[in-house]
């Protein structure tokens, strides 16, 4: 069995010496086809010795292609493995760097081993430790991909060469000439592109993507980009790239639906007797129409002037999922990542969405550029989920009233977090932002990601839990924003209204004047990231990384005032 | 075209084959490759190149082998032809006929092959 002490004794650049013989070799055999011509029998030459001669010389040349045709697989192998091997080293190599500067060691059987843990007095020991269990079990999931692929190459590699030794390799169907060979053998030589681990966490994939050579990651997007543009632990680049690939390929599909089912609708003069047929069959319409529009947003979101990335595209289900980030995802210091609420659709949402981010990472930009590190912001919309609409009200399994759609919307949106931070090989800052039953759902999915830096909830009817702790946020990194008459924030639906919530920040939204400039008040429920707002202000400045500009104090609604027994007795209770 | 034409054309492959055999002699698969086990140590593809080293160094050597043995029967074909040919004119012009060569333009088998 393959071990971690093995691929450290790899030599790729061996396998280069390998490929250049071997090429300069074929390129020999190959030249002899002028040598094999001059063979042939000369013409007019009948009789037994001439058909022996004939039939003598036919088996050689038949060999010969096929060890031609053998020659060229194996030469288009090893230079593919020679790519492999140095992906697969350069992939360990840097999991055993992720391990030495949290102070694991991996060993030579793979084992991760704390070498360095922190004294148990040191400052936030409780805290490091937690993170360093994770790094550990990140370690571990890279390990794992890379011995993964590299026994899969290796074993590529080798079914290869012993399908060469035994001369079995094609020469192609009527191949004639050993260039025709050569190029048969070369055809068959490639090895197979390895797919993501199944269901493997957003580490595994990440160290699954990191064990591939350039030109396999470059197939994979291409050929293959089902499997990589909503596949967590990617870098956004080339989820960004596969997702614009399937893009057409949506289209054309939903478009061929919608022409289907148009064609199974029954003229509207006709009397109908299967009511029921009817209306399924309407509401499938619906359903595609509905998906053709949401993929006009996403390409008109993507259309807009500056750097998209399209990081989900999902037309499964009732409704289209989608991603868009403002901004590079994988190089920006600061990624934000906002979850909308009830009623919020790809195809009535993403656009308007899509501004307001803008809007708002160009106030966290300007943050960052004046006092904090300066470094780059990219905002992403998530709607990876359905959000609850007015129409499934009365459906216990969508309803807003109930948590159900938060907690199927939170296991995606952990993955994709946990997928930002995994891609990356720094660590950048990340805020999560929810807004309204997006806050619900942000509040689920923190209770399972992890490497989520701030998370700011807004209008928010709680986040699914009322302790704080519950989080996997940094202490005092979690932020409420409440305007007045807003009445959802109000509700405490989904565990304590979160601006009660011990360990919680109230930010402000009212009126405000900073460095001589007037933020604007917002009320309702709806107006948090109206430009020039007090609430727009202060999500920038977390997004940004300077929450020692936020400009705290809370606003208390109608329903925190009633919550307060204290306040009871004014109806002589 | 007599006899002649056709010993030529002959001993012209056998030649080709020569060369071939020759060029086929300085091609060594097995050293091109012998490298790809030490490059992935602790992999199957060790046991694999072992035995891709010593196949193709067999079937290098079968081939050329087969070559050589093929351009050899081509030269015995010629040789064959040849002699049969002075044979036939030394037996006619003890008789006072013509060439065979000239009456001829396929080729059967005058021997060897």
């Amino acid at each position: 069995m393959l071990t971690v002490g093995d691929i450290r004794g790899w030599r790729p650049e061996l396998l280069d010496g390998v490929f250049d013989r071997l090429r300069r070799q074929r390129d020999t055999l190959v030249s002899l086809e002028d040598e094999l011509s001059g063979v042939r029998n000369p013409a007019g030459w009948a009789g037994d010795a001439a058909t022996a001669a004939r039939l003598d010389h036919e088996r050689l040349a038949e060999e010969l292609r096929r060890l031609v045709a053998g020659v060229s697989a194996v030469l288009r192998a090893v230079g593919e493995a020679s790519d492999a091997a140095r992906a697969v080293t350069r992939a360990l190599g840097e999991a055993q760097d992720l391990a030495r500067f949290h102070g694991f060691e991996v060993t030579g059987t793979g084992e991760v081993l704390d070498v360095h843990p922190p004294a148990p007095d040191t400052a936030d020991y409780a805290e490091i430790q937690a993170e360093r269990v994770l790094v550990r079990a990140e370690v571990a999931d890279r390990v794992e991909q890379v011995l993964r692929r590299a026994a899969d190459l290796a074993t590529d590699l080798a079914a290869l060469m012993a399908q060469a030794a035994a001369g079995q390799v094609d020469d192609g169907p009527r191949t004639t000439s050993l260039a025709g060979a050569s190029l048969a053998g070369h055809l068959g030589g490639g090895l197979s592109a390895l797919g993501p681990p199944p269901g493997g966490t957003a580490a595994d994939n990440a160290g699954w993507w990191a064990s591939l050579s350039a030109a396999e990651r470059f197939t994979l997007v291409v050929s293959r980009p089902e499997l990589i543009g909503n596949l967590d632990g990617i870098p956004a680049q080339a989820r960004d790239a596969a997702n614009r690939v399937r893009l057409p390929e949506e289209r054309a599909a939903l478009q061929a639906e919608v022409t289907r089912l148009q064609a199974l609708q029954r003229p509207s003069q006709m009397p109908s007797f299967e009511v029921a047929r009817d209306l399924a069959l309407a509401h499938d319409l619906a359903v595609a129409q509905h998906k053709v529009r949401a993929l006009d947003a996403i390409e008109a979101t993507l259309g807009k002037p500056g750097e998209r990335q399209l990081l989900v595209l999902d037309s499964s289900g009732e409704r289209v999922k989608a991603a868009i980030a403002r901004g590079n995802v994988d190089t920006a210091a600061h990624v934000a990542v906002f979850t909308p609420g009830m009623t919020s659709t790809v195809q009535d949402s993403m656009v308007g969405y899509d501004d307001q981010l803008d809007l708002l990472r160009r106030e966290a930009q300007n943050q960052a550029g004046k006092y904090g590190d300066g470094g780059q912001v990219a905002v992403v919309t998530w709607i990876g989920y359905e959000a609850p609409q007015w129409g499934e009200t009365l459906d216990p399994s969508d309803s807003v009233a109930g948590e159900a759609a938060a907690r199927r919307g939170a296991a995606p949106l952990a993955g994709f977090l946990n997928g930002l931070t995994a891609s990356r090989s720094d660590d950048p800052h990340l805020t999560a932002l929810g807004h309204s039953y997006g806050s619900t759902t942000t509040g689920l999915a923190l209770q399972q990601a992890h490497g989520v830096d701030d998370v700011v909830f807004f209008g928010s009817p709680g986040i699914g839990t009322s302790e704080v702790a519950d989080l996997h946020v940094p202490a005092g990194s979690a932020y409420v924003l409440e305007a007045s008459w807003d009445g959802v924030a109000d509700v405490g639906r989904f565990g304590t209204d979160p601006n009660q919530l011990e360990g919680v920040t109230n930010l402000s939204a009212r009126e405000q004047t900073v460095d001589g400039r007037v933020l604007t008040e917002v009320t309702g429920h709806t107006n948090y990231l109206a430009e020039g707002s007090t609430s727009q202000y202060n999500l920038g400045v977390i997004v940004a990384g300077t929450p020692q500009r936020a400009i705290v104090g809370g606003n208390s609604g109608m329903g925190d005032w009633l919550r307060k027994p204290e306040n009871w007795d004014v109806w002589g209770t | 075209m007599g006899y002649s034409v056709l010993v030529a054309a002959l001993r012209t492959a056998a030649s080709a084959a020569r060369a071939a055999g020759e060029v086929a002699g300085a091609v060594d698969l097995g050293a091109a490759v012998r490298d790809i086990g030490v490059a992935l140590p602790g992999t199957v593809a060790v046991h694999a190149a072992a035995e891709l080293t010593t196949a193709w160094r067999d079937a290098i050597a079968g081939w050329q082998g087969g070559i050589i043995a093929h351009g050899e029967h081509l030269q015995d074909s010629a040789d064959a032809y040849a002699a049969a040919e002075a044979q036939a004119v030394a037996d006619l012009r003890r008789t006072g006929g013509v060439d065979v060569g000239e009456r001829s333009n396929g080729y059967s088998d005058g021997g060897g092959g």
